[in-house]
């Protein structure tokens, strides 16, 4: 009897019951908070490392669209880089012609994917703009141009809520 | 016999307690995703419309008031109609950052147009190619301030 108490006090001992109820209270809380912020959120707009987002008071929440960001450098769509700044300020006009064409090569995608489910091509197409907070006004208005060029009527400037 | 139920309320209390370790190590692992991929500080949208052509054949139905706020790297300028009504100086001290002076200065005058033609939302910001994005994203968010949220951008001429 006394061995058997015995081996038993060894066994639980070498479980190691540490008391985790409180750290799993304290996760469990966490998860809970993180899930929420997720769902209320709605569409959830993380800008690219490397973009400094204006701020501003405006309160629209960001749609799903396309985006089209401007960092110190470069042109990106998604994360895919289209052209450098000097290339598409070496352009002549206000089209940026390698924009065009990632552009079309989208739009062309959309309407694959909108036959093959069925669906009307989209008329309205909207888009985000992503721009560093210190881009110039000239190379904004080439990108505006060119998304305006290719249909895309609707465009939203990304920026950080002010608090 | 009490011995022996002693012996198994023992055994109950062993086999009482849940794995936890499973729940923790799934916890440990999605907590660190989501806190990674969490924005707290929210990204909004200023939504803007280019004039597209089908829109430019609409005859308005009454004169424009066509206002419009020109950045300039020193001073801001209100145009009402194509006259000039206000000059804002951006920095009394010769600089070209902006202040929140100038800012407050911008908003007044803008409120003041706007009382007038209530029903007025447009407003043109007329901005020089070397002007920063940040500063043009201000002069939007005065216009919003002023009740005037349809802002669309222009570029003007240098030096003018």
């Amino acid at each position: 009897m006394r061995r058997r108490r015995g081996s038993w006090r060894r066994k639980s001992e070498g479980s190691g019951s540490v008391n985790l109820i409180s750290m799993m209270d304290i996760l469990t809380v966490l998860l809970l908070f993180l899930l929420k912020s997720y769902v209320a959120g709605g569409e959830v707009m993380v800008p690219p490392a490397g973009i400094e987002l204006p701020s501003s008071n405006a309160d629209a929440p960001p749609q799903s669209s396309l985006v089209v960001a401007i960092d110190g450098d470069e042109i990106l769509i998604g994360s895919e880089r289209v052209a450098t700044l000097a290339e598409a300020l070496g352009e002549p006009g206000l089209e940026i012609a390698p924009l065009t064409a990632h552009l079309q090569a989208v739009q062309q995608q959309q309407n694959e994917i909108a036959k093959l489910r069925g669906a009307e091509p989209a008329q309205h197409l909207i888009a985000t703009i992503q721009g560093d907070r210190n881009i110039e006004f000239r190379i904004l208005q080439k990108v505006m141009y060119t998304l305006g060029q290719n249909g895309y009527e609707n465009i939203s400037l990304a920026v950080l809520q002010k608090s | 016999m009490r011995e022996r139920r002693k012996r198994r309320r023992h055994r109950d209390q062993v086999a009482g307690e849940i794995e936890l370790m499973p729940m923790l190590n799934v916890f440990i692992s999605i907590i660190p995703l989501l806190l990674l991929s969490a924005a707290f500080v929210p990204v909004t949208v200023i939504k803007t419309t280019l004039p597209s052509d089908s829109a430019a054949a609409v005859e308005p139905q009454k004169t424009p008031l066509d206002l419009a706020i020109h950045i300039h790297p020193r001073a801001y300028q209100l145009e009402v109609s194509g006259s000039i009504v206000a000059n804002i100086v951006r920095d009394p001290k010769g600089g070209e950052a902006a202040t929140q002076t100038s800012h407050d200065q911008l908003l007044e005058a803008l409120q003041g147009v706007a009382a007038a033609h209530s029903d007025e939302r447009e407003v043109r910001i007329v901005s020089e190619s070397r002007t920063r994005y940040e500063e043009i994203v201000e002069v939007m968010d005065v216009a919003r301030t002023a009740g005037l949220p349809e802002a669309s951008l222009a570029e003007g001429l240098e030096g003018s």
